[in-house]
């Protein structure tokens, strides 16, 4: 698939917090909603989604409940915690501020130091 | 992550582990499926789409164990698979286990009996409120034993300068005789005490009340509190027992409350079965001990000069008994200030400058058995302690063999990328398996070995003792079998450090082993050295024992019967009663079969302390002579085995109306007279009527068998005036344990009413002295035995381990020529070498050790070498017999054999 981006590492987390706080969702739609949000740039190994998962739900971030797919399949969904939000807006806008370090940094010239 | 949210992880885990793998099946089986759909959308056939899923999807059982582990739990996994595989590793080598296990189960099993006496003697407090805060006193005087007994005006006046502190007074035990209301009579043994008693020691009654400063006052009504055990065993826990009334010895006493079931007095080892207070002491005729100087032996003691009581205190918030202390001396030293006022002789006064007060902590009781016992406790601890750590060294020494025939395995597993921390928690866990294993088996051990000690105590000695497994014996082996487990996994812990894959290419160096060796061999020597130690420290003990048993008591203790009784309990006061029931009762005896003779004595044989008294001796220039004195029967002297040295026995004809006489001992003589014959002489006892002695016996050990003969004077029955008696001495011709019932019977046969206690031969009599003894001796044996097996095991498991690390090089020199009798040589030297180093530094130990419990010893010193040589050449064969086993078979291995596996 062309235009796929290399995950960074600890990334996977963050975009699970984010596809999760637009609605409930079972594992394979966090898949589809992180390739959507990305505008498919971003693909989520899928095998490596679900540990993710549930290391989410173990730290509190996430809770996790059983009910019915939009094709009547029994499916597990997710939704955020009040916690998994406040880590979603903390880890945010760290994110945004590395970002912007980052960018700032490759955009320096020489006659700028 | 926090604890709390790894728990609940873990309890899902292992509570909802199977529903929670179906759930994780179930939601992956969705993902596929929900893919699998819509790739079939996207125009695949339904199988290829399905297979596209799974490609996708990527290794399903790697993630869904990587969802496991994140799903928390992996911790719990890791444990119960390092346990199963732990498990695996012991099974496959049996012999290993069990050898460790037998080790801690017989050194911790060891030291937890030790310790339940340990704590049950010397750590437990009284049962009261705030036991940390009473004191026991006693006056010290240098050169003379601690006087721990006050008379009563002394007690309140005490109380009375001693503030906010509390003071109570109680005597010795005794033993007295009960009557109920149905006719039946029981022994009891009892304290006569302060009104204010109980309330010192904050013990509340379990029914009816406890004294009041009232009944302590003339004229009150006589009362007593009953322990638990009376309550139980005699009244079967009648609670209508409050307001009783039964006789005591003599006495009308009404039963007012029972003490709880833990409150067993003040004198730890003591059973006390009833407590009355000081004002029935005249009522039951109390006056079997104290020092009676200027005593009207016919008005109450209470407000007299008498020394019969033990002071307990209670002093609160004052940490140390401090302030009580300088209370207490206060008041001695204006005591000591009055007599130096009275007294001009220079000796008397300097004796008197050194009068102090000296109190001590009576949290667990005032001194009893804590003194007999603290010392041999403490010694028999540290026994057990170095036993203990001689076994563990032992299981060092296998453990590191075991490493070292593991090594290769370890190294594969490193070079498999196993963490060190993770060989480390596996061996580890091993250990934990069989130490816990070890202690548990100990616990039974324990528990069996201390109940059948106190059973044996409380039966054959009469020492009243609770021994429990409370928690503290519980923290005890916890804290040993994780003490344990941590010394015999740190050493292979450590060697992990040398692993490294170079050892896979199957270069096996010796230099390391030879290392592993050298400690080995330190551990080897420390554990001979311990074995020697206790095995002195044991011999020492037991010829002490038996030079005890040996000491000549002066009375034929395997011939002779002693029965106490009271007559006067059956009203036998008036001088003509007793003397009609005297030869009554000897003449009844003396006809059963099987008895030679029988005599009545005014006091016991052993231990029954005759009083001290003040005596006056013609031709003696012995200043204030003290001596003991028993009334005694006519046949006295041929009933007891006493020979008489000089002069005659009493007789019938020794009357009231015949001249007074006397027969006094060998020490007597020595003692009072500077060894001139005493016959003839004269003797004045407390004042009484003067007797001309008229023989002479042997010495006889009257009051312990650990204690020197003293100046005796035997005065015949008939010549005392009214006189109770507290024995019948009877001679059989065979066991006379077996006469006891028969003569108990025809006692009871003259009268019922007259209270029979403890029929004993002197021989018992004489082994309850000592119980110490018999004790340490007994478990200072077991101790030996499995020092002395500790050690051999030791010896024969590094001669062996030496034997099997250089097999190969003895294979190469038995290639090149060398016999097997060379390399026996060679391995049985090295361990000798060992032998002797650890022999001599066990000597050394044990020289230093033996000082410490020289006080316990009789008749042996500390130093005696034929004990140390005796010690040593066991220590040798026993350790000699074992390295000498696998000498020979590393000898004996075949060469080609070793170098073909090499």
């Amino acid at each position: 698939m062309a235009g796929e981006a290399q995950l960074l590492p600890g990334t996977l987390d963050l975009l699970i917090l984010k596809a999760v706080s637009l609605g409930p969702l079972h594992g394979y739609g966090v898949l589809l909603r992180i390739a959507q949000i990305s505008g498919q740039a971003l693909l989520v190994e899928q095998g490596a989604l679900y540990p993710a998962l549930f290391r989410l739900v173990r730290r509190g971030l996430l809770k996790a409940s059983w009910g019915t797919s939009e094709n009547n399949r029994r499916a597990k969904f997710y939704e955020l915690t009040s916690a998994g939000r406040k880590r979603l807006q903390t880890e945010t806008e760290d994110w945004n501020r590395l970002v912007a370090a980052i960018g700032t940094a490759l955009a320096t010239r020489p006659e700028e130091i | 992550m926090s604890l709390s949210i790894w728990l609940r992880s873990v309890s899902t885990k292992v509570f909802h582990g199977r529903a929670l793998a179906d759930e994780l099946r179930e939601e992956l089986d969705t993902h596929i499926a929900l893919r699998t759909e819509d790739l079939e959308r996207q125009g695949l056939s339904r199988a290829e789409a399905e297979r596209r899923a799974r490609i996708e999807f990527g290794a399903v059982e790697k993630f869904r164990e990587e969802s496991r582990e994140a799903l928390g739990g992996e911790r719990l996994d890791k444990l119960l698979q390092n346990i199963r595989y732990a498990l695996r590793q012991l099974r496959s080598t049996p012999g290993f286990a069990s050898a460790v296990i037998v080790t801690i189960a017989l050194a911790m099993g060891a030291n937890l009996t030790v310790f339940s006496f340990f704590q049950a003697i010397l750590l437990n407090k009284l049962p009261v409120h705030n036991p940390e805060e009473l004191y026991s006193a006693a006056i010290s005087d240098p050169g003379h034993p601690d006087h721990p007994f006050f008379s009563y005006p002394d007690v309140q006046k005490m109380a009375g300068i001693c503030k906010p502190a509390v003071l109570a007074g109680f005597t010795n035990e005794v033993q007295y005789h009960l009557l109920d209301s149905d006719g039946t009579t029981s022994t009891l043994r009892g304290q006569l005490v302060t009104g204010n008693f109980f309330s010192t020691l904050g013990a509340h009654p379990f029914l009816g009340r406890i004294f009041s400063p009232q009944d302590n006052t003339d004229g009150a009504q006589s009362v007593a509190v009953i322990s638990f055990g009376l309550w139980s065993r005699r009244y079967g826990r009648d609670t209508g027992i409050i307001g009783k009334r039964v006789i005591v010895q003599r006495a009308p006493v009404t039963i007012v409350g029972v003490m709880p079931r833990m409150f067993s007095g003040v004198i730890p080892g003591e059973r006390t079965d009833i407590w009355m207070p000081l004002s029935v002491q005249p009522a039951i005729g109390f006056g079997g001990y104290a020092s009676m100087n200027r005593v009207d032996s016919s008005k109450p003691w209470l407000d007299q000069d008498v020394s019969w009581l033990r002071l307990i205190a209670r002093s609160p918030s004052d940490p140390g008994g401090k302030h009580l202390a300088a209370q207490l001396d206060s008041y001695i030293q204006r005591e000591v200030n009055a007599g130096l006022a009275n007294t001009h002789d220079a000796a008397e006064r300097q004796h008197l400058m050194h009068v102090r007060m000296r109190i001590e902590s009576a949290a667990g009781g005032t001194r009893g058995l804590r003194d007999r016992f603290s010392l041999p406790l403490i010694i028999l601890l540290s026994l057990v302690a170095l036993l203990l750590l001689s076994g563990c060294l032992n299981i060092v020494n296998l453990a590191l063999a075991r490493f070292r025939a593991r090594e290769h395995e370890m190294s594969v597993r490193m070079a498999l990328g196993s963490t060190r921390g993770r060989l480390v928690a596996l061996l580890a866990t091993e250990n934990l398996i069989l130490c816990v294993i070890g202690a548990g088996a100990s616990v039974v051990l324990a528990w069996v070995a201390s109940s059948l000690i106190q059973h044996w105590l409380v039966t054959a000695q009469s020492i009243q003792i609770q021994i429990g497994f409370g928690p503290g014996s519980l923290a005890f082996a916890t804290a040993l079998t994780l003490g344990a487990c941590l010394l015999i996994s740190a050493a292979p812990a450590l060697r992990t450090r040398g692993l490294t894959t170079a050892r896979l290419s199957g270069f096996r160096t010796s230099a390391a082993g030879s290392h592993a060796f050298r400690a080995s061999s330190g551990l080897l020597i420390l554990q001979l050295a311990l074995a020697i130690l206790t095995v002195t420290a044991t011999s020492l003990l037991v010829r002490t024992l038996r030079n005890y048993e040996h000491v000549k008591l002066g009375v034929d203790g395997a011939h002779t019967l002693s029965v106490s009784l009271d007559p006067s309990a059956a009203g036998y006061i008036t001088y003509g009663q007793q003397q009609a029931l005297y030869s009554r009762l000897t003449q009844t005896i003396d006809r059963m079969p099987g008895v030679i003779s029988s005599a009545v004595a005014g006091c016991g044989l052993m231990n029954h302390g005759c009083a001290y008294l003040n005596a006056l001796v013609s031709g003696s220039d012995v200043k204030a002579p003290v001596v003991e004195r028993n009334y005694v029967g006519p046949d006295y002297f041929s009933t007891t085995g006493m020979k008489i040295l000089r002069g005659r026995a009493f007789s019938i004809d020794d009357s009231a109306h015949a001249e007074s006489v006397a027969v006094v001992n060998r020490d007597f003589e020595k003692q009072l007279l500077r060894n001139q014959d005493a016959i003839g002489h004269t003797i004045r006892v407390d004042g009484g009527k003067p007797a001309v002695i008229v023989g002479v016996v042997n010495d006889s050990r009257t009051d312990s068998i650990k204690a020197a003969p003293a100046p005796f004077v035997f005065l015949p029955i008939a010549q005392a005036g009214a006189w109770n008696i507290s024995h019948v001495e009877v001679r059989t011709e065979g066991n006379p344990v077996r006469m006891a019932p028969a003569v108990r019977e025809a006692i009871l046969g003259i009268n019922r009413a007259i209270p029979v206690g403890e029929t004993m031969t002197v021989e018992e009599e004489a082994d309850r002295d000592l119980a110490r003894e018999f004790l340490m001796a007994r478990l200072g044996l077991v101790f030996s035995f499995l020092s002395l097996l500790i050690a051999a095991v030791g010896v024969y498991g590094l001669t062996s381990y030496e034997g099997s690390r250089r097999q190969t090089e003895f294979a190469i020199r038995m290639a090149l020529g060398a016999t097997r009798l060379s390399i026996l040589r060679q391995v049985f030297t090295r361990s000798a070498l060992l032998l002797g180093i650890g022999g001599v530094a066990g000597l050394l130990i044990s020289a230093a050790f033996s000082r410490l419990i020289a006080s316990l010893l009789y008749g042996v010193g500390p130093y005696d070498p034929g004990i140390y040589a005796v010690a040593l050449l066991l220590i040798l064969i026993a350790s000699a017999g074992a390295a000498f086993l696998p000498s020979w078979q590393a000898a004996s291995a075949d060469p080609v054999h070793s170098l073909h596996r090499e």
